[in-house]
């Protein structure tokens, strides 16, 4: 198989109130994503998990410096000059946002909102493009696109404009999917729904996707890897299933270990203090300030991806922890 | 059915009723300025009996609600009572000066959208020419139209020459060129607030998460300014901009004065001067009648351009 | 003693140390106040004093900024002038804050028919352009000093009024006043001692950007001839004065005192801006 999306050392630093020098929000970031791999990258609000979606499109904020690579099939998309890294975003990527009532201009009709891309991009023509939306709109499950897409966003639900972003990030039929908390602004019964469609979707099309959650039994059960973030960095990656039942990094453990369970009734762990961001990070490892595990090394050196058939994990101890970790994160 | 007939009750009805009150305490007010128009019409070797002859021909021993009331259905045949001054019909004193008004005003108000909302457009999406907008804005602001005016006579009439340094002109383009400079200083201080408004409104829709979205996929930047961040600024600019189109028509008071043309507002000053209060009531109660005219436009305007409203009438 | 306390008075001085530029900006005003008050004592000439043989001298080491076509000093008539410039557009300000915030507070707290009457009274001001309420009342009551001062206190109080109403109204709903007016504080108490000083930022903000706006239009009635007369020193009145002499190239007349009414209105708008941007919009 041939990467379609592969990040390498890439670092991003933000300017920030309250510091003279710009500070990293992602450091030393390390992920390739396979044509047609459905990948999670899952970590705490903060960790950076959005500004990685945002350096995949090449949409970062003012200010920011980037370094190391991202590219696309191979190639780097910093270099790509202003038409192409239109088509990139129009054509190759479909981006799904968190809050479609943020996301969605008001002011224009859902109708409007699904063909513009494709329209402006001279992909298809305008009638052409409303057929494809209403046929998208039927197999998101809305039956009366065409009435729907003379309405204005106001007038839609919020798991229906969910719907809505995910056919416009199908229009263009693209290779690839980010979807970015897709479903943390809907109701469980909504969010459960609209991950079918979407898993459906991207099986039946053949999408690779990039699946941003900090729900990690959520990616688990909609991707195939998937990337535990940690205060700008990847701490863990590997098989989905692998992962979900036998974590190697202490972070991925405490975050299994902190979710609630659907079974039996108790108190909440949770990970012992606060999560800290990259720039916060010293020499050692990202997690050595909350970790159990953290011996003197940990504070001093950073630990590197080591490779281990599929799955690879940023920890001096991962080797002897693994009991250890199995029964933290069972708990 | 019922909405339409509300809706015009609403939209006509109201801005009718503002104008009618404005208008009575303005001819309320005037009746008691000091000065007697009997005596200035008749001069002061007048007999009792001619001035009392005059002020019953006049009506001016009926009672305030009658005389009011007479002027009002004067004024909407068209009749605004006579000039002191220029013992003419108010209507007809006015007439050719309502044309250079209109033209000043109308030449301003192109000035006011087209730079305001540019200028206010740069200043909001480009961060590196913010700083040097907002302090071109501040200075405007703080420019008054009278100040203003003398420094463009100063520099482009006297020293350049290329404009005349008073006037209205005749014709259209000797209109044009005459008014070039008074249109500019009446513009500087409205144009400088649209902008302001215009900045603050395009910075804020800049930042939104829709905005982004339309970057993600990848549109032109041209059409996203236009449709997704210019557009959604739309409610605060119109105001701004009819809030400014209104107010120039007072503002006209002073540029006219500055620059000696012979439109409606140095009349309305001149008249004040000479106690001629029929042509002021008239001129008070037509700026009133624009300013009110434009508030209910930039209302219907609001209605426009929000899908809210728009959907919910439907 | 109040058991309980409203926001104002636990405000601590904000953390940070004090703007510099607002430091500065406030400096400028203090002068611009001393020299309306001090500047008759400072003027090298009479202002009055016309003297035919010296007229429209260039600026020199007797005359700074040269004379005008009467022969009178321009520096002494800009000090001098300061007084009635400022002094007007000082008693506008205070006059509508003080109508415009009472009537504000009174609408906020009584609310009902109360409320509505006095703001569409205000919505007919407001239909009114400032200027030509200005040029009514000078009608009215003939030029000087007093007219154009209450005429814009008449067009300035219905703004202040809107704004302060908005956040009185916002303060209302807040639970330290639930909590005064269960305790069985006064109205007057409630509004004066807690309401008011903690909208007093606003307040303070809606003044300093009044005060720009109301000398420019004091100056513009004076330069229309309805507001102060000659041999009177005015800014607004100055650049008039200097018309005719500008037409003949000699600027310095019209040019310092606009000067002064454009540094005098951006200095306060600044500030203004400042103080409402450190302690939140209205």
């Amino acid at each position: 198989m041939t990467n379609a999306i592969e990040i390498e050392n890439l670092r991003i630093d933000l300017p920030r109130s309250g510091f003279r020098k710009r500070v990293p929000v992602i450091n030393d970031l390390n992920l390739c994503i396979e044509e047609g791999e459905a990948v999670g990258l899952v970590g705490e609000s903060g960790s950076g998990k959005s500004m990685t979606t945002r350096a995949i499109m090449h949409l970062l904020p003012d200010g920011a410096q980037r370094s190391g690579s991202v590219r696309y099939r191979g190639q780097e998309i910093a270099d790509f000059d202003r038409r192409t890294l239109a088509l990139y975003r129009s054509r190759d990527l479909g981006v799904i946002f968190q809050d479609p009532r943020a996301h969605i201009n008001p002011l224009w009709t859902i109708g409007d909102f699904l063909v513009e891309a494709v329209v402006a991009n001279r992909q298809m023509l305008r009638a052409e493009a409303t057929d494809r939306a209403i046929a998208l709109l039927a197999q998101v499950g809305i039956s009366n696109g065409s009435q729907r897409i003379q309405q204005y966003p106001h007038q839609l639900s919020g798991g229906l404009l969910q719907r809505v972003m995910i056919v416009s990030a199908l229009m263009p039929s693209p290779a690839f999917i980010l979807a970015d908390e897709i479903s943390t602004a809907l109701d469980v019964t909504v969010q459960s729904e609209v991950m079918a469609i979407l898993s459906e979707l991207r099986q039946s099309n053949r999408l690779g996707m990039l699946f941003i959650t900090h729900d990690l039994d959520l990616a688990a059960a909609v991707t195939d890897r998937l990337a535990i973030m940690y205060a700008g960095s990847i701490v863990e990656v590997g098989p989905s299933h692998e992962i979900s039942t036998a974590p190697k990094h202490p972070y991925t453990a405490a975050l299994m270990a902190s979710r609630p369970s659907l079974t039996e009734v108790r108190r909440l762990q949770t990970v012992p203090g606060r999560p800290i961001s990259a720039f916060e990070a010293g020499n050692g490892c990202v997690f050595a300030s909350r970790c159990s595990f953290a011996a003197a090394r940990c504070s001093v050196e950073r630990p590197l991806a080591r490779q281990e058939k599929d799955r690879s994990v940023a920890c001096h101890f991962a080797a002897d922890l693994a009991p250890a970790i199995s029964v933290a994160a069972s708990q | 059915m019922r909405a339409t007939t509300g809706g015009v009750a609403r939209w006509i009805g109201g801005p009718c009723a503002i104008i009618l009150v404005t208008s009575f305490v303005i001819y309320v007010a005037l009746t008691f300025a000091p000065g007697d128009p009997v005596a200035q019409i008749l001069g002061s070797r007048s007999s009792p009996e001619q001035r009392a002859e005059l002020a019953r021909e006049l009506g001016l021993n009926l009672p305030l609600l009658v005389r009011y009331w007479h002027w009002l259905t004067g004024a909407l045949t068209g009749n605004f009572g006579i000039s002191t001054t220029f013992r003419q019909p108010v209507a007809n004193i006015l007439m050719p000066r309502i044309a250079t008004t209109i033209y000043l005003v109308a030449y301003s108000a192109l000035i006011i959208l087209a730079v305001g909302i540019s200028l206010g457009s740069v200043g909001g999406v480009s961060r590196r020419l913010r700083p040097y907008v907002s302090a071109l804005i501040g200075f405007g602001i703080a420019l008054p139209g009278y100040v203003a005016a003398l420094v463009l006579v100063s520099i482009f009439a006297v020293y350049l020459g290329w404009f005349p340094t008073f006037g209205a002109g005749a014709g259209f383009l000797d209109r044009i060129w005459h008014l070039t400079l008074p249109a500019i200083s009446l513009a500087i201080g409205w144009t400088a607030y649209v902008a302001q408004i215009s900045a603050a409104a395009v910075r804020e829709e800049e930042g939104r998460e829709h905005v982004m979205t339309a970057r993600a996929r990848g549109l032109p930047p041209a059409l996203i300014f236009r449709k997704h961040i210019l557009r959604n600024a739309a409610a605060p600019i119109i105001t701004a901009s009819g809030l400014s189109v209104a107010g120039l028509v007072a503002g006209a008071v002073v540029v006219e004065t500055a620059f000696a043309i012979d439109g409606v507002g140095s009349l309305v000053v001149k008249s004040v001067s000479a106690k001629d209060y029929d042509v002021v009531v008239a001129i008070s109660v037509l700026i009133v009648a624009v300013f009110v005219v434009m508030n209910t436009l930039i209302a219907l305007l609001h209605n426009i351009v929000d899908p809210h409203r728009k959907a919910s009438d439907s | 003693m109040t058991a309980f306390i409203s926001p104002a008075d636990r405000q601590a001085p904000r953390s940070g140390s004090a703007d510099p530029l607002v430091l500065l900006l406030a400096a400028i005003c203090l002068t611009i106040f001393l020299i309306a008050i001090v500047g008759p004592y400072l003027a090298p000439y009479s202002p009055e004093d016309a003297d035919i043989l010296s007229a429209g001298l260039g600026p020199s080491g007797a005359h700074w900024l040269g004379t005008d076509a009467l022969g009178r000093d321009i520096l002494s008539r800009l000090l001098v002038g300061a007084r009635l410039s400022i002094a007007g557009a000082s008693l506008i300000v205070a006059l509508s804050t003080l109508f415009g915030v009472s009537i504000a507070l009174a609408c906020a707290w009584r609310g009902g028919i109360l409320d509505s009457i006095m703001m569409s009274a205000l919505n007919i001001v407001f239909a009114i352009p400032g200027l030509l309420i200005a040029v009514i009342l000078s009608a009215l009551m003939g030029a000087g000093f007093w007219p154009p001062v209450i005429a814009l206190t008449v067009v300035y109080v219905p703004f202040i009024a809107r704004v302060i109403r908005s956040a009185a109204l916002r303060e209302r709903r807040r639970a330290y006043v639930d909590a005064c007016q269960i305790a069985g504080f006064s109205s007057w108490r409630i509004n004066l001692r807690h309401i008011a000083p903690n909208i007093g930022s606003i307040i303070l903000a809606q003044a300093t950007i009044t005060f720009g706006a109301a000398l420019m239009d004091f100056g513009a009635i004076s330069f229309l001839g309805l507001g102060i007369q000659p041999p009177q020193a005015e800014w607004g009145l100055m650049v008039a004065e200097g018309r005719s002499e500008l037409l003949e190239g000699s600027y310095q007349l019209s040019m310092s005192a606009g000067l002064m009414i454009i540094i005098t209105v951006i200095v306060f708008n600044v500030l203004g801006e400042r103080i409402s941007d450190r302690y939140g919009r209205a």
